[in-house]
């Protein structure tokens, strides 16, 4: 049997819980997943589910299993709905968080999905650049996997004082965060995000690539320049090293920066 | 000179020192005024085209230097661009920068004008402005002055997240020939005198929550590698000895890149020693998270450390009798040593063998490097590589390709460091 839900993380759990109350024989279907031949049930959200679920796993299995389900959740591997109820299945057979248990395929597929998704949402609270524009701070961003609900708390904490706005062009969502209030993710109509990916291409030198209707142009500000003198002046030649740049600075994430890698002009040839 | 010249002049001065983490200290946002707050694992926020991470704002408060330290770029006796910023002019472009998300906060050094003190009473000013008028809450991590004062320590010790006195050279003798202004003592006394009262503080805490803290991140130091005839033994006793006395959370060390001339140094064509320096990071790890003692990875009988293989492999190399090793019975220690197995996976070890007995194909899903570890392991009965190879062959085989591309620098992501407990 096949279990559809919305695509809401709610739903989700409302339906791996039905495949883990059945005898095994359940796949959850996400959205758009190719409709297989066989009947396909759709299951009913329930409301405030995802609360005792989550209260629930983690007084039987541990504290970490809810994030970990969440985070593997949103990476969108196609298949990790079916790995994470294998994932539960095995946990409640052995009363213990299963996340130890790497030698089974589908906690491999569990932990490696929910690492890759914690892993993207740590290095994006340092990569988030702020531009200034009027009072208000904005960013975009494009991750590889949706980390605006995990990046939230850290930015509202650490800039209560300020209003600012996380826009993730691919999926066109923003948090937005007023100075001293609470944050949230608004959906932003695609025509303001009107903006080509091509991912690999840094900008052709024109200031265009970050522009959307909530950036008019303004000022050039002053500190932008001052970080981009100073990211030059930081290189070492004789340590330049461009593939270990990359490796932890991977070229796709170049264009949202203001400090514009590869720039160094002291670069010793070889 | 503009702010922007000043900038380029005095982060360019700064770059030699390694130390770029902003770890150690974690510092919720306050609900009322100011900005920032301290994450403990640490961020990076970019990485500079040799690859380094670029975690804190790294300038010299000035590069004006009475000192004439044979080493440094920024002697007396050398002509480069000189500028100082004012206390006010630093703190603002660090806060300017960390409302855009640039930097986690301020690594602060400078050289030394008239004397330590009166160069640390313009640093401290420079963190008073920063923390007590703009509320900045965001890590600093200060370096000290040699021969600083204790009062001097004192106030920085209270503004900053962390401490540092660099040793810079690894024997006296060095130090007096090299930096004849500096005196051994000068290094040590600030590096006690943080030691006590970071223990101190540590008590005051347990007592009474809100008390004030003192360099809540610990203190650290710096080592340069390849400057002078220093052996790798004495390096690593060294650091051993800054670990235990001084209660040092990290020991950088830094591959000396030749700029002055000078009968003692190598000369300035040489190139800074980047695999030996990477090498050096890889036994501080083994001493820190692995459980070895020094002297297992270098002694005066082989005073330095194998270019061609991580130390690890090497001591495995010396001790083929001890393996192979049961991946199912062996104890968490014993896993530590095998070559391919590192904090995380022995952990992960420890923790699937309790699903049931581990065979050869489950050991890669938990992160072993099979490419090592298979020779050294034996798992449900069988032998995880092919055959057991001859040891010259062996020898080959373990060789990282870090030899053979020249080097490779030293960098792990924050968060693949093991979390070890304080004093493990």
């Amino acid at each position: 049997m096949f279990l559809r839900y919305d695509d809401t993380f709610e739903g989700f759990l409302t339906a791996a819980a039905a495949c883990l109350r059945s005898d095994g024989a359940a796949s959850v279907l996400r959205p758009g997943a190719q409709i297989p031949l066989l009947p396909v049930q759709v299951v009913e959200t329930e409301e405030g589910f995802a609360d005792r679920l989550g209260s629930y796993l983690s007084t039987r299995l541990g504290p970490e299993v809810p994030g970990t389900v969440y985070q593997a959740w949103l990476s969108l591997v196609p298949g990790i709905e079916d790995a994470i109820v294998a994932f539960l299945r095995l946990g409640l057979a052995k009363r213990r968080d299963p996340s130890g248990f790497l030698q089974e395929p589908s906690v491999g597929a569990v932990v490696k999905a929910s690492r890759k998704v914690t892993a993207e949402a740590h290095f994006f609270l340092g990569v988030v650049r702020f531009r200034l524009r009027g009072s208000v701070y904005l960013s975009e961003i494009e991750p590889a996997v949706d980390v605006l609900p995990l990046i939230g708390d850290h930015f509202a904490q650490r800039f209560h004082d300020q209003s600012f706005a996380i826009h993730d062009l691919r999926r066109g969502r923003a948090i937005v965060h007023p100075a001293e209030g609470r944050w949230e993710i608004v959906d932003v109509a695609p025509e303001e995000a009107g903006n080509d990916r091509d991912g690999e291409t840094v900008g052709d030198g024109t200031d265009d690539c970050a522009s959307t209707v909530w950036n008019p142009p303004a000022r050039p500000d002053p500190y932008e320049a001052m970080w981009k003198r100073y990211f030059q002046a930081m290189a070492i030649e004789e340590r330049f090293n461009p593939t270990c740049q990359r490796s932890f600075l991977p070229k796709k994430y170049w264009r949202h920066l203001v400090e514009e890698p590869g720039s160094s002009d002291r670069r010793v040839p070889g | 000179m503009d702010v922007i010249e000043k900038l380029a002049v005095l982060g360019d001065a700064a770059r030699f020192d390694v130390a770029c983490t902003s770890s150690g200290s974690e510092r919720s946002a306050s609900s009322g005024a100011g900005v920032g707050s301290t994450v403990a694992g640490g961020i990076c926020h970019t990485w500079t085209d040799d690859g380094r991470c670029i975690s804190l704002l790294k300038v010299l408060l000035t590069n004006h230097c009475d000192y004439d330290c044979a080493y440094c770029r920024n002697r007396s006796s050398n002509d480069v661009p000189r500028a100082a910023f004012r206390p006010e002019e630093l703190a603002m472009l660090t806060i300017e920068f960390y409302r855009r998300n640039y930097i986690e906060g301020l690594f602060l050094s400078s050289g030394v004008v008239r004397d330590a003190d009166h160069t640390m009473g313009l640093m401290i000013e420079t963190l008073r402005l920063l923390r007590e008028v703009h509320l900045f809450r965001g890590y600093v991590h200060v370096k000290v002055i040699p021969g600083a004062s204790p009062e001097a320590v004192e106030r920085i010790g209270r503004l900053a997240d962390r401490v540092s006195v660099n040793v810079e050279l690894p024997s006296t003798r060095s130090l007096l020939s090299l930096a004849p202004q500096k005196k051994p003592a000068d290094i040590e006394a600030p590096m006690a005198y943080i030691a006590d009262r970071r223990s101190a503080n540590r008590e005051e805490l347990v007592r009474y929550r809100g008390a004030p803290t003192f360099a809540p991140a610990g203190q650290s130091t710096q080592l340069i590698v390849g400057a002078t005839p220093d052996r790798d033994v004495q390096i690593l006793r060294l650091s051993k000895n800054l670990y235990s006395r001084f209660d040092m959370k990290r020991v950088f060390f830094s591959a000396y890149i030749p700029t002055n001339a000078h009968p003692l140094l190598p000369a300035l064509t040489s190139a800074p020693p980047l695999l030996r320096e990477h090498r050096l990071y890889q036994a501080d790890w083994l001493m820190r998270f692995y459980r070895f003692d020094v002297e297992e990875i270098v002694d005066s009988g082989s005073p330095d450390l194998d270019l061609d293989l991580d130390p690890k492999s090497a001591w495995a190399m010396r001790h083929l009798d001890r393996f192979p090793v049961d991946v199912n019975r062996a104890d968490y220690e014993t896993l530590l040593r095998v070559p391919g197995i590192g904090v995380l996976s022995a952990q992960r070890v420890v923790a699937a063998r309790r699903l049931g007995r581990l065979r050869t194909e489950d050991l890669r899903p938990l992160g072993i490097v099979m490419k090592r570890a298979r020779f050294f392991l034996t798992a449900a009965g069988r032998y995880a590589a092919e055959r057991i190879p001859q040891a010259a062959e062996l020898r080959v085989l373990l060789a990282d390709k870090c030899g053979q591309k020249g080097y490779a620098p030293f960098q792990l992501r924050i968060e693949d460091l093991p979390v070890v407990a304080e004093g493990a």
